[in-house]
């Protein structure tokens, strides 16, 4: 046993020493290990964070998203149930023991010492049990503060709480006002409870009454706890089963749950990550890729080094040391680096992370989070342990098919160096470029799908536009007083000095929420029993909108102010819409029965068409139509003006230089009234963009760095051959061979190397694109990997890269004199 | 100078070498002197070396360890330059050639055979013969039609498939003089062809190099061994970088 230490321990310091001894390719080995390991380390901290690590509630794995689905008739999926359909649920359904729903809504909370926007979430008591959370402070609401009619009390998020509260543990019990009303702070939630996107601040019973809910109406986000002993699949089963039951207890106009409109259950873990989750494996494989590139790179120059280190294994052989002997001492050298390359790889996963919060929307899921944890660092390891042990193998494998005799020879006369070594590192050359280049075309594809998105026409112009939203409190506003209001914000706004145009609306494209309406078409009459239409888009707005959005209307007309409650009532259309329902007809004069969310249906006449508007920025527009503001207010009994609605301000200068002038507008209105997320139209198509932003950064940096990786292994490869054929490339030139005959020679070893990797690399990611299919579509705009142009464009640049990297050591090879080919080895 | 008869030329084309003026020397050195700078020190390895080489003359350069019989050769074969003095081949002056027609003319005019054989391992016998005519851009049916007949003339046809790798060095030598022949060069240079072979297969080789000359090849050797310096025509012995004995004979 003592001898095992001592002669572990000898290794060891050899180890070190011959570390010391080459510090310069020491120095090229841990940094491509600490490359390859710290960005690998990074993004897995993130996947580990948002993707691996169980979600922080009790017993996770029993959570489950409810869902339902308006199959066929939108372009959207995965919708919110209606209140009845809920109702129906937590009645009925045996698989689930809890069930719980919530619906953001944005709330004006004064009590601290400013008013305050913060984005609220309206929850059923039962929620904060189903998740199995508890406060920080106080308590969650109970069932009897969960009724109909305004909030009495609220539970604040950790951030309102330090940032409008200062953190006053004394909070609880205190009446502060939200939305006008009185409420009572009864607990504060802990600060990395972070209730799915966005991050909610204050939470305050839902009051749900399903008798008076507006029958069809979709809100409710619903969570449950799956019973002992179910399952999704049973939970699944069951609902389909309840699907008969239900259908005589749902009205008309309130479609049960059926074949096309079924309920279903998603597990919460995969529902929390669903958005992310591709993006983030996708960056997982393509920062392994470059860890994988990097234990290539590193096993080259380690059997270069094993080359040079023939003689001295040799020696040591004859010596008496055993094969085990050698690959021990061998596998020590390599561990030592491998240690030394995690280590320093850890450290820049600390940075790597650091740079990745400072990048990533604080309201990303999971930002709380997101760190640098003990997990990361033993994965850190394990990268550090199997890159040891892989590219170890390398002068292992060399060393075992060292000519002995041949190497303790001095005078071999070989003109070229042992061909096992260099068959084997371009081998690993071919390899390294075969795994950058579906990283290339990836980062390709997304850069291109990134400003394919910015490209996308959206239907209107984003520049000068300045948007924020305000809540008005039903108790401040009630009836109709919130139209008044509007009309009054609308006046102040206009007439500000730098405002060209003003318009109000329910909600604006891109930063705003979709809402889906049903209509019926008159003179289209549907047959009975069939689902109801329904539009992508329904939205509210002022008059002004179309000229204040910079929309365009390609038929008929826009609102004017004289679309009011009095005047008839009247709608506008996209082409989009127009085509799908009214096609090769005109669609202006004729009527639609649109339920515009909550509230009556009422005839509408259509009277204009407007050019298509993106709601997202990753799709293209839907059906879309558009009621006047004016006209909202009549189709409920009492009249009920919108409580809430987006300003959109067209601005001839600077649109953010606007907003203090805008801020005393409203405050001047209603000093109780805060403005709801003040930023620039181009602003928030920015943040909306950060996603594929931040992956297309991330994804271009480790392609840069798989390409530079791949770079370098060309180029020692060919500098390699070339110092060892440099008495071959003597005696070409001796024999008549002319510099730019020897350039060539090596261009074309070295193009060969290329091309081969280039086909290899082209293979992987076609059979990538064909494994993934639509799902890479989907992630990258629609670009498929295989795209023959883009797969050419990168195969050159890659090509052109590796040549490049060549370059040096072809011009060195047309340095040799002929005369070495006189000298005797 | 031996009379002797010159084998029938190959048939005409391109790429023959260029017609010798009588009566002039076909190598002539004037007051060639190398020197060799390395750090402080200076080495003289050639100084003020004269001599001139006849077409179909065979010249055996000799001297001890250090006298500058490789320099003179690398001189002579264009693969190094003189500090001082002319070189011309052939009348052409080698000072002003630029490197790239350095390495033209080397490859039309000379053809050498190393004491390592020189051949590269990964190519077979017959891409190592082909491998001068290639760089002399010369056509593919040509090249092939050269390489067959080089092989022939040193009996080795029958290996043209082989790496080298799988000769013995006697034949690996014969491959290297079908090599230097290929190219049908105005002179061939063979820096100890016989000093990586035992005895038998150094005989072999230098009876092949009398053959050639016999043909009409123009040859200068450097060699260690006597009895095959007295082969030569004509004996060159250099000490000290300077010609100090220069015999004709045979």
């Amino acid at each position: 046993m003592t001898s095992l230490l001592t002669s572990l321990w000898l290794d060891l310091r050899y180890a070190l020493r011959m570390m010391t001894r080459t510090p310069g390719l020491t120095a090229v080995l841990l940094l491509t290990l600490a490359i390859g390991i710290g960005a690998t380390t990074t993004i897995f901290s993130v996947v580990e964070s948002m993707l691996l690590r169980p979600l922080p509630y009790d017993r996770p794995e029993q959570l489950v998203r409810i869902y339902t689905e308006l199959a066929g008739k939108t372009v959207y999926h995965d919708f919110t149930l209606a209140p009845a359909e809920y109702a129906a649920l937590a009645r009925d359904c045996r698989s689930c023991a809890q069930i719980g729903a919530w619906g953001y809504a944005y709330a004006a909370l004064a009590g601290g010492d400013r008013p305050v926007a913060v984005r609220g979430a309206r929850a059923t008591a039962s929620l904060l049990p189903v998740l199995g959370v508890r406060p920080l402070l106080g308590r969650w609401f109970d069932v009897s503060e969960d009724r109909p009619g305004p909030p009495t009390v609220v539970v604040l998020g950790h951030d309102v709480w330090q940032e409008a509260f200062a953190g006053d543990r004394a909070i609880i019990g205190r009446t502060i006002q939200l939305d006008a009303m009185p409420v009572t702070v009864v607990g504060v939630m802990p600060p990395d409870f972070d209730f799915l996107y966005p991050r909610v601040e204050a939470w305050f019973p839902y009051g749900l009454d399903p008798a008076r809910a507006s029958r069809g109406e979709h809100f409710l986000r619903v969570v449950a706890r799956l019973a002992p002993g179910a399952t999704v699949d049973s939970l699944d089963a069951e609902l389909t089963a309840l699907m008969p039951r239900w259908a005589p207890q749902f009205s008309s106009d309130d479609p049960p749950p059926s074949p096309t409109h079924p309920i279903y259950a998603r597990p919460f873990q995969t529902d929390v990550v669903k958005i992310a989750a591709t993006p983030l494996w996708l960056l997982q494989g393509a920062v392994l890729l470059v860890l994988v590139i990097a234990i290539v790179n590193v096993a080259n120059l380690l059997i270069t080094r094993a080359e040079a280190r023939s003689r001295e294994i040799a020696v040591r052989h004859a010596l008496g040391a055993s094969r085990r002997r050698l690959v021990r001492q061998l596998l020590t050298e390599s561990v030592v680096l491998g240690a030394c390359g995690g280590g320093l790889g850890v450290l820049i996963a600390v940075w790597g992370v650091a740079g990745l919060l400072a990048i990533i929307p604080r309201a990303a899921p999971h930002y709380t989070e997101l760190r640098l944890d003990g997990t990361a660092v033993m994965f850190a390891a394990g990268c550090a342990t199997a890159s040891s042990l892989i590219f170890g193998l390398a002068p292992i494998l060399h060393a075992r098919r060292t000519d002995l005799h041949g190497a303790l020879k001095d005078g071999s006369s070989r003109m070229t160096g042992s061909r096992g070594g260099a068959r084997m590192r371009r081998a690993l050359v071919i390899g390294e470029i075969a795994l950058a280049i579906p990283l290339v075309i990836t980062c390709s594809v997304l850069v291109r799908g990134f400003l394919r998105s910015q490209e996308a026409d959206p239907g209107f112009a984003p520049d000068h536009l300045l948007t924020f939203g305000i809540a008005l409190p039903r108790a401040t506003y009630p009836g109709t007083t919130g139209d008044a209001f509007w009309h009054r914000l609308e006046d102040r706004l206009r007439a500000l000095a730098g405002a060209r145009r003003v318009a109000l609306f329910d909600t604006l494209p891109f930063i705003g929420g979709d809402y889906v309406w049903s209509f019926e078409i008159p003179d289209q009459p549907q047959a009975p029993g069939t689902p109801m239409l329904l539009v992508d888009q329904g939205r509210v707005a002022g008059d002004d909108a179309f000229a204040t959005l910079g929309a365009r209307i390609v038929h008929g007309r826009g609102f004017t102010a004289a679309d009011t409650a009095g005047a008839p009532d009247v709608v506008v259309i996209n082409q989009t819409f127009a085509a799908r329902y009214f096609p090769g007809q005109d669609p202006v004069g004729r009527r639609l029965m649109v339920s515009a969310g909550s509230g009556r249906a009422a005839l509408r006449t259509i009277i204009g068409v407007f050019a298509d508007i993106r709601q997202k920025i990753d799709r293209p527009a839907g059906t879309e139509m558009m009621i006047p503001l004016w006209q909202y207010a009549s189709r409920f009994e009492p009249p009920q003006s919108r409580d809430s609605m987006s300003v959109a301000i067209r601005t001839a200068g600077d649109p953010a230089a606007l907003l203090p002038a805008a801020q005393r507008a409203v405050a001047a209105l209603d000093p109780t009234l805060p403005m709801i997320t003040p930023i620039t139209m181009e602003d928030g198509m920015w943040l909306l963009n950060a996603p594929l932003r931040i992956l297309a950064q991330l994804v271009s940096v480790f392609a840069g760095l798989a390409l530079a990786l791949a770079a370098v292994g060309v180029y020692g490869v060919m500098a390699h051959s070339v110092a060892q054929r440099t008495a071959e490339i003597g005696l070409r030139v001796a024999l008549g061979a002319s510099p730019a005959e020897v350039r060539a020679m090596v261009l074309r070893q070295a193009a060969a190397l290329v091309a081969a990797g280039l086909a290899l690399g082209l293979g992987v990611t076609i059979a990538i694109d064909r494994a993934l299919g639509a799902g890479v579509a989907a992630l990258f705009y629609g670009e498929r990997l295989a795209r023959p142009a883009t797969c050419a464009a990168v195969a050159l640049a890659i090509a052109a890269t590796a040549l490049l990297a060549s370059w040096i050591p072809a011009r060195r090879a047309t340095r040799i004199e002929p005369t070495v080919a006189l000298r005797n080895e | 100078m031996q009379a002797h008869t010159r084998p029938a030329p190959p048939p005409p084309d391109a790429f023959a070498p260029t017609v010798v003026a009588a009566g002039r020397p076909l190598l002539e050195l004037a007051r060639i002197s190398k020197v060799f700078h390395t750090d402080d020190v200076e080495t003289r390895a050639l100084s003020s070396v004269e001599l001139g080489i006849g077409r179909g003359e065979f010249v055996s350069i000799n001297g001890p360890s250090g006298s500058g019989k490789s320099t003179l050769l690398a001189i002579l074969g264009l693969l190094d330059v003189p500090t001082e003095g002319e070189y011309r081949i052939d009348g052409q002056d080698t000072a002003r050639l630029n490197p790239v027609r350095r390495a033209a003319l080397r490859n039309r005019s000379i053809g050498f055979i190393f004491q390592a054989f020189n051949l590269i391992g990964d190519l077979t016998v017959e891409q190592n013969v082909e491998l001068p005519l290639t760089y002399r851009g010369m056509p593919a049916t040509v090249r092939r039609r050269r390489v067959a007949e080089a092989l022939d003339g040193v009996r080795m046809a029958h290996r043209a498939r082989h790496l080298p790798a799988q000769l013995s060095g006697g034949q690996q030598q014969r491959v290297a003089v079908a090599r230097a022949i290929a190219g049908d060069p105005l002179i061939l240079l063979a820096d100890e062809p016989t000093g990586n072979l035992d005895s038998r297969n150094g005989d072999a080789v230098m009876a092949l190099l009398e053959e050639m000359h016999g043909k009409g090849a123009t040859i200068c050797m450097v060699t260690h061994n006597p009895d095959y310096a007295r082969k030569a025509t004509r004996v060159v012995h250099l000490f000290d970088g300077r010609v100090v004995d220069d015999r004709r004979g045979g």
